[in-house]
């Protein structure tokens, strides 16, 4: 399908994601959990097709349909539990710098929409969910509020944190 | 992550900007010295 062909869909649309962070100058910043991409405060993050198996083809506007680059939300919680297994058997996260970060993300521009997810063109966080038994949790929450979306400081795992938040919007709209 | 198979393009035009930007930071009134009384 070509762009010219393709709904105009009034936005954005929300899909949910985990992040991982990263320190940048001093500040606790999102990073995209494969590519590690850093997600700017105070203006979008573009997408790029970084796909390393087709080096040669990626000069191409991100997302493109046949390709699987793009910014990714999930339309289901249970697409984030690939994200879960790292938790270990007992369900909590090793201890590391890097900590994953649940929310959901707002998703516009050139979107791709799969069944049961998204890829997007242009991205921004919408709320951000940080765990307090995290590793520099205190730290982190204090530096997520530069993206000045909410930002959730709650005793839950991510997960569960997330499924609760999407409940409670859920039960609102 | 697996978000299962393309299903078609959309474009998605948001109404307002998804973007929070941080609101312009208002210069402080100026000042003006108050006008001292003219001797008569």
């Amino acid at each position: 399908m070509s762009d010219e062909q393709a709904p105009l869909i009034i936005g954005p649309v929300i899909g949910m994601r985990a992040w991982r962070v990263t320190e940048k100058n001093d500040r606790w910043r999102l990073t995209g959990y494969i590519h590690r991409t850093v997600w700017p405060a105070g203006e979008p993050l573009v997408a790029s097709c970084l796909n390393t198996t087709l080096a040669r083809y990626r000069a191409h506007f991100a997302p493109k349909e046949t390709c699987t680059c793009g910014i990714y939300g999930a339309a289901k919680i249970t697409t984030l539990r690939d994200y879960a297994q790292p938790l270990g058997r007992d369900g909590w996260m090793p201890q590391s710098v890097e900590m994953i970060v649940v929310g959901t993300a707002r998703l516009w521009g050139r979107v791709v929409e799969h069944t049961q997810g998204y890829r997007a063109s242009h991205a921004y966080p919408d709320t951000l969910i940080v765990c307090k038994q995290l590793p520099n949790a205190d730290e982190v929450y204090e530096c997520l509020a530069d993206y000045q979306v909410p930002v959730h400081f709650t005793n839950h795992l991510p997960l569960a944190a997330l499924a609760q938040f999407i409940a409670t919007y859920e039960a609102k709209t | 992550m697996e978000i299962g198979k393309p299903e078609r393009i959309i474009t998605v035009e948001p109404l307002e900007d998804p973007v929070p930007r941080e609101e312009p930071v208002e210069a402080p009134p100026i000042e003006t010295p108050e006008e001292e009384p003219v001797p008569a």
